[in-house]
C-alpha cells in the first residue's frame, strides 16, 4: 500500500514536470499568437481584447496555473490553428475528441498482434530442436526488426490495397457509423505496427525460456514425473514470460509513437496526425496537452506492469 | 590463428560486407553518382529499373539509383551525428553522475527516467516543433533524445567500477579525479559501451528516415531515404520501385549493421573479454 502511494507520488511529480516543460518550452518560442487567429486586417482593440481573453497579457507563471486547474477541470483550452475568429474558438477537446478513438484502437490492435503471435512463436522457436527452423526463425525475427513500420506500411498499401484490392487506400470509416468497417481499416496499420515488434517480442521471450530451461526447477520437475508439456508450459513458460511482460510495457510506449507514423501511411484521423499537423503549423495548445496526454498514457503504462508484476510475482515486494 | 577465427564469425564477415557496400557506395556519392541527382527528364518520368537505370526513376524522371546512393550518404551521416552527440553527453553525464553520485544524480537520474519512458521519437518532435523543422534541427533533437539511453549504461557501469580495488588503489595513489574517470575507468566499460552505440546507430537510422518520411526531417531537395520514401507514396500505382529502392536500401543498411555488432559481440565472448569487465 505505501509502495503504491508512493508510485502515484512520483507518477504526479512527472507528469506535474513534463507539464511544466512543455509550458515553459513553448513559451519561449517567438509568434505572434493573436495575429495567427485574426488575421492581418484586425484592429488594435480586438487584438488587445483578444489578447486579454486568451491571457496572453498576464505572467507566465499565471498563466502556467491558470492553464493548468483548467486542464483538471476538463477545460482543455482552444487551438490558435482552427479557430477562425473570437467567436469561433475550436475547443481543444473537441479537437481530440474524436481522434482520440482512432490511435488508441490502432494501439489496442497492434498489442493484441503483438501478443497473439510473439507468444506462441517463442515458445514454438523454444522448444524446437530442428535446426532449420532456429535458422529460419533467427533470419526472419532479424530481418522484421530491420524493417521500418512506415515501410511495411508502404509495402502493405501497395500489396493489399493496391495490387490485391482488399482494402482502398486512403480510405477510413469512422467508428460511428460502422464499427466493424472501422476495425478491418485498422487491421493493415496494426499489423505494421507489429511486425518488428513481433520479432522482437518473440526473440525475448525464447531467450528468456531457454535460460529458465536451465534452471534446477525443470530439473526437479522432471525427476517428480511432469511430462514435457507440463514442464515447459506450467514452469518455464510462466517464469520466462516475467520479463516479457516488462518489455511489452516497454514496447507500449514505442507502440504509442509507432502509431504516429503509421497513422501518416494510412492517413488515420488519428491524434498522431494532429500532433504532426500541429507541430508544422504551431498550434501549441494542442501540442502541449497531446505531449501531456501521451505522457500520461507511457507513465501509466508502465505502472500498471510495475503493479502487474507484484500481483505476478510476489518474489518482489516493497521495499 | 586470430583471422581464421575471425573468417569463421559468418556474422562479423557478412554484416561487415553489407555495411562496408553502404560506406562504400555513401563515400562514392560525394565523388561520382551515375546521374546528377537533381536532373529532371520529363521523357523519362516513371522508368521501370533497368540497365540503364537500376532502380529506375522517379516522377521527376530523376534516377533513382542516384538518389539513393546520396540518401544513404545523408542518412547515415545523420545517423553518425546523432550517435556522436548522445554518446558523447552520455559519457559526460552518465560517468560524472555515476561516479559522484549524491543530489545531482538523484535529479539527472530522475530525469532520463522520465524521458526514458517517453519514446524517443516523439521527443525529438517535440524538439523539433520548438527549433522548427531541417537537417540540423533534426539531428540536434535525435542527438538529446537519445542521451538517457547512453547515461543509464555508462553511469550503471561507472557505480560498479567506482569501488573496484585497482580504482582505491588509484585514488591511494593521489590520481586526480577527472584521470580516474577518464584513464582508469572509461576504458574498462568501452565493451558494454560499443553494443549500446551500435543499437544507437540503428536507432539513428530508423528515427532519422521515419522523421524525414513524415516530412520533419531534411527537407527536399536534398535526397535522404526518408523524404524519398515519403514522395514515392504518392506514385505507388505508377511506381512501385520508387518506394521499394530507398525502403529497402533502410533495411539492408540497418539489418547489414545489427548483423555487424551481433558479430562483433560474439567475437568479443569468444575472446572472453566479457568476463575481464
Amino acid at each position: 500500500m505505501r509502495y503504491l502511494l508512493k508510485k502515484i507520488m512520483t507518477l504526479s511529480v512527472t507528469l506535474f514536470l513534463v507539464s511544466v516543460a512543455a509550458f515553459i518550452a513553448f513559451q519561449i518560442i517567438p509568434g505572434d499568437v493573436v495575429g495567427s487567429i485574426l488575421g492581418t486586417e484586425a484592429t488594435p482593440e480586438r487584438e488587445e481584447e483578444l489578447r486579454h481573453e486568451l491571457m496572453l497579457d498576464r505572467p507566465p507563471v499565471e498563466r502556467y496555473f491558470h492553464w493548468l486547474f483548467n486542464v483538471v477541470k476538463g477545460n482543455l483550452g482552444v487551438s490558435y490553428r482552427y479557430s477562425k475568429n473570437m467567436n469561433e474558438m475550436m475547443p481543444v477537446k473537441e479537437l481530440i475528441g474524436d481522434k482520440l478513438p482512432v490511435t488508441l484502437s490502432l494501439a489496442a490492435l497492434s498489442i493484441l498482434f503483438i501478443i497473439a503471435v510473439s507468444i506462441p512463436l517463442g515458445v514454438l522457436w523454444a522448444r524446437s530442436k530442428s535446426r532449420a527452423l532456429d535458422a529460419a526463425l533467427s533470419v526472419l525475427t532479424q530481418v522484421s526488426m530491420a524493417i521500418p513500420a512506415f515501410f511495411i506500411g508502404i509495402l502493405m498499401t501497395y500489396l493489399f490495397g493496391i495490387a490485391l484490392k482488399l482494402f482502398s487506400p486512403g480510405a477510413y470509416v469512422s467508428y460511428h457509423k460502422d464499427f466493424k468497417g472501422f476495425i478491418t481499416y485498422l487491421i493493415f496499420p496494426a499489423i505494421s505496427i507489429a511486425i518488428p515488434k513481433i520479432g522482437m517480442t518473440a526473440r525475448f521471450l525464447r531467450n528468456s525460456m531457454l535460460t529458465e530451461i536451465k534452471s534446477d526447477y525443470v530439473r526437479t520437475a522432471y525427476s517428480k514425473g511432469c511430462s514435457e508439456r507440463r514442464v515447459m508450459y506450467g514452469h518455464v513458460l510462466k517464469n520466462a514470460l516475467m520479463p516479457v511482460i516488462t518489455f511489452l510495457g516497454m514496447i507500449i510506449a514505442e507502440i504509442v509513437a509507432g502509431s504516429i507514423v503509421i497513422e501518416q501511411v494510412f492517413s488515420l484521423p488519428g491524434i498522431g496526425r494532429l500532433l504532426i499537423s500541429s507541430i508544422s503549423t504551431r498550434d501549441f495548445p494542442v501540442v502541449e496537452i497531446l505531449i501531456l496526454y501521451i505522457t500520461f498514457v507511457v507513465i501509466f503504462v508502465y505502472f500498471t506492469v510495475d503493479i502487474l508484476y507484484r500481483v505476478i510475482d510476489p518474489r518482489i515486494s516493497g521495499k | 590463428m586470430k583471422i581464421r577465427g575471425i573468417l569463421k564469425n559468418k556474422y562479423l564477415l557478412t554484416g561487415a560486407g553489407m555495411t562496408f557496400i553502404i560506406l562504400f557506395a555513401a563515400l562514392l556519392s560525394v565523388f561520382w553518382t551515375p546521374y546528377s541527382t537533381t536532373a529532371m527528364s520529363i521523357s523519362e518520368r516513371f522508368a521501370a529499373p533497368s540497365p540503364r537505370h537500376l532502380f529506375g526513376t522517379d516522377n521527376f524522371g530523376r534516377d533513382i539509383f542516384s538518389r539513393v546512393m546520396c540518401g544513404i550518404g545523408s542518412t547515415v551521416l545523420i545517423s553518425f551525428m546523432i550517435v556522436a552527440i548522445s554518446a558523447t553527453a552520455g559519457i559526460l553525464i552518465g560517468a560524472f553522475t555515476g561516479y559522484f553520485g549524491g543530489i545531482l544524480d538523484e535529479i539527472v537520474m530522475r530525469i532520463t527516467d522520465a524521458i526514458n519512458g517517453f519514446p524517443s521519437i516523439l521527443l525529438a518532435l517535440v524538439v523539433i516543433s520548438i527549433l522548427g523543422p531541417g537537417r540540423h534541427n533534426l539531428i540536434v533533437s535525435l542527438g538529446i533524445a537519445f542521451v538517457p539511453s547512453y547515461v543509464r549504461i555508462v553511469r550503471g557501469e561507472f557505480i560498479r567500477l567506482r569501488d573496484a580495488d585497482y580504482i582505491m588503489r588509484a585514488k591511494l595513489m593521489g590520481v586526480s579525479k577527472l584521470r580516474i574517470l577518464f584513464v582508469h575507468i572509461l576504458p574498462n566499460i568501452f565493451s558494454t559501451f560499443w553494443v549500446s552505440v551500435m543499437i544507437g546507430f540503428n536507432n539513428g537510422i530508423l528515427a532519422e528516415s521515419g522523421m524525414s518520411y513524415l516530412g520533419i526531417g531534411v527537407q527536399p531537395p536534398d535526397a535522404t531515404l526518408g523524404n524519398m520514401l515519403s514522395d514515392a507514396q504518392g506514385y505507388l500505382t505508377r511506381a512501385p520501385w520508387y518506394a521499394i529502392a530507398p525502403g529497402l536500401t533502410i533495411v539492408w543498411i540497418v539489418l547489414g549493421f545489427s548483423i555487424f555488432s551481433e558479430g562483433v559481440r560474439r567475437e568479443a565472448e569468444r575472446k572472453g573479454q566479457y568476463d575481464k569487465g
